[in-house]
């Protein structure tokens, strides 16, 4: 979350001030781990090539397959999407249509925010409880891989629920700061709710 | 709830959400999840978790941060300048000048980066003052950059026909080599509007007169030759077999890092921006796919998918006419939402249609990126008119560059229908593949 601390805040605001200052310190160490997450999604770009680049050049020059290239690609690219996804979204990556919502200015759009932020937040409450419960099913049931490797599928499929609970925090964070804009328009907190932060 | 009921409900929560700016991806979600629930109570968001992981843990979508990496090296390693100069000396001799380079190099260059709009922009700041300081005609400019920016997406490698593939379940190597063909006639049919319009009225595009020794020439070749090798190299693999789209990519992220290293712009700012980039853009588009799925999911669990389709077949209506009805509302909503969204919110609703109507899903995705690069041109929301318009100065009127980009938007109309009644422009290379992967 974007906050800073108010200057020459008055005494009845104080205990406002200090929600936040705390709030501000949890959402600097969730955009930590956001941002580590990000690194872990880039570096799976990064392993894929490895991984597909070496296929090619065993199978066409020494007739011979990692086998494992179709099925990792598939699981690198999920760790891709998920780890990466509460990165992107507040980095103003996710899309939406402007049409209407780009012409609401001030305290109104404060309001819009909060609403469909919060809509967004329910919705991913619910995502992410279906996810982990997927999750901890496959892994209770032994499921594996149907390539050689025999991986456990809930190895590859952990990245769903930890990219989900993040995604779900950057959007609760964000219904915060709305919130916090809708009733206090010149308190410490900004609207700018998708600013980029470079991390690296 | 009865269908019409339920389908109500469905539309107006879609509608509802995306209009008041719920992002697509959560829009999509948050219908499919409503319409899951409705139909069949909270036992069917247990789908949840199998949706997701099998429409992600997929090798046909594995290419898409491949060639998004390769294209962002390709972005900034500086190549760009350097073979629009190159273009620009073998090209000057056609009617039209600096503005048939502008067509070229902007397809082949947004068909390597991947890119439409950074295409438009990269080029377009290299090119649009020198243009006006030699007294191109302003409209002439910005609907070369706009148009021929354009054709990326459909001169492979195309990240929205993986997408594509991903949801009608078609060979990535047959939709490849299907986008060849048009994205080259449609190439030919800008220069050729452009040279028309040149010999009509000299004065719109000055001849540049200056002149270019044979060792000039030849050393621009060396600046052509990368970017037409590396697309060719990905094409070619993917159509002799060589390779799956998945390799071709990872074996282009490999040459762009040999094309970067040979412009001396491999270094590590440009490896790290391009796969942050390929992170941020990956992201955006395939959590929209995961949502597109769910939410699909929801309309066949509901039986609203196969109720709609029996009722449009039911209208008997002439295959040309659905087409048409189809052009007009990726028209209408080309012109409110970016491409790729477009097309993973309509086809849930529209691929069961066109199956049963017939269309060959390979012609009908051709068509389809056609249609998105009509939107990527149209206002308000034409992304290469913006971006054109942002970086073309003080005095750059918006009108001029909607106006410059309308007439590549009605050869495109006409070459949608010229696609109609001659299929084969689009399907008769993927016929002669032997392999598709």
């Amino acid at each position: 979350m974007e906050m800073t601390s108010p200057e020459g805040s008055e005494t009845d605001k104080a205990p406002v001030s200090s929600v936040v200052r705390i709030a501000g310190a949890v959402d600097r160490v969730a955009r930590g781990i956001e941002t580590g997450a990000m690194v872990l999604s880039a570096l799976a770009i990064a392993v894929t090539t490895v991984i597909v680049c070496a296929e090619v050049v065993l199978r066409s020059f020494f007739g011979i397959s990692t086998l494992i290239s179709a099925e990792y690609a598939g699981y690198l690219l999920a760790a891709t999407v998920y780890l990466g996804l509460a990165w992107t979204f507040r980095n103003g990556g996710f899309i939406r249509v402007e049409l209407l919502h780009g012409a609401i200015m001030g305290r109104a759009a404060a309001i819009v925010n909060f609403v469909i932020a919060g809509i967004a937040t329910a919705t991913l409450v619910i995502y992410t409880y279906y996810i982990f419960n997927f999750v901890v099913f496959t892994e209770a049931s032994g499921a594996t891989s149907i390539f050689i490797t025999r991986t456990p599928l809930w190895i590859p499929m952990v990245v769903m629920p930890v990219g989900s609970v993040l995604l779900t925090w950057a959007m609760f964070s964000t219904m915060l700061r709305a919130a916090f804009v809708a009733i206090w328009p010149d308190g410490p907190v900004r609207l700018d709710d998708q600013s980029a932060e470079d991390f690296l | 709830m009865s269908l019409v009921a339920f389908s109500a409900v469905i539309v107006g929560l879609l509608f509802v959400l995306l209009a008041s700016g719920v992002w697509i991806a959560i829009a999509l979600m948050t219908t499919g999840m409503t319409g899951l629930y409705i139909e069949g109570g909270a036992r069917t968001l247990l789908s949840l978790g199998s949706i997701s992981w099998n429409s992600i843990n997929s090798f046909t979508l594995s290419p898409v941060p491949l060639f998004i990496v390769m294209g962002a090296i390709i972005l900034r390693c500086g190549i760009a300048e350097r073979f629009y100069a190159a273009l620009a000396i073998w090209l000057r001799f056609l009617p039209g000048g600096l503005l048939q380079s502008n067509v070229v190099a902007c397809s082949v260059f947004a068909a390597a980066c991947g890119s439409s709009v950074a295409t438009a922009g990269t080029i377009g700041t290299v090119t649009i003052p020198e243009l006006r300081q030699r007294g191109y005609d302003t409209r002439m400019i910005f609907g070369s950059l706009a148009a021929g920016g354009t054709l990326g997406i459909l001169i492979p490698p195309s990240i929205v026909m993986i997408i594509y593939c991903s949801i009608v379940e078609v060979s990535v190597a047959k939709l490849f080599i299907a986008g060849v063909l048009p994205g080259l006639l449609l190439a030919a049919l800008f220069m050729g509007y452009i040279a028309l319009r040149g010999i009509m009225n000299p004065a719109l595009a000055p001849a540049d007169t200056t002149p270019v020794s044979p060792a000039e020439r030849m050393r621009a070749l060396f600046d052509i030759v990368p970017l037409f090798g590396l697309i060719l190299f990905v094409m070619g693999s993917i159509y002799l077999g060589w390779a799956t789209a998945t390799e071709a990519a990872a074996i282009g992220v490999v040459a762009s890092f040999v094309i970067a290293a040979m412009y001396r712009g491999l270094n590590w700012a440009n490896v790290k921006e391009a796969h942050l980039s390929a992170v941020k853009t990956t992201c955006m588009v395939l959590i929209i796919v995961v949502a597109a799925q769910v939410f699909s999911y929801a309309l066949v669990y509901s039986g609203l998918s196969r109720s709609l389709t029996g009722w449009v077949i039911s209208l008997d209506l002439p295959k040309f006419v659905l087409f048409l009805a189809i052009v007009v509302l990726y028209i209408f909503l080309g012109c409110l939402i970016d491409g790729s969204s477009m097309m993973l919110l309509t086809l849930p609703v529209l691929f069961p249609i066109i199956t049963a109507a017939g269309f060959d899903l390979i012609w009908f995705g051709v068509a389809v990126v056609v249609l998105i690069e009509i939107g990527m041109i149209t206002p308000p929301i034409g992304l290469n008119l913006f971006v054109l318009h942002g970086i073309g100065g003080r005095g750059t009127q918006f009108s001029d560059v909607a106006m410059g980009a309308l007439p590549y938007v009605i050869i495109m109309l006409c070459f949608l229908l010229v696609m109609w009644f001659a299929p084969g422009i689009a399907l008769w290379l993927p016929d002669q593949m032997t392999v598709a992967r």
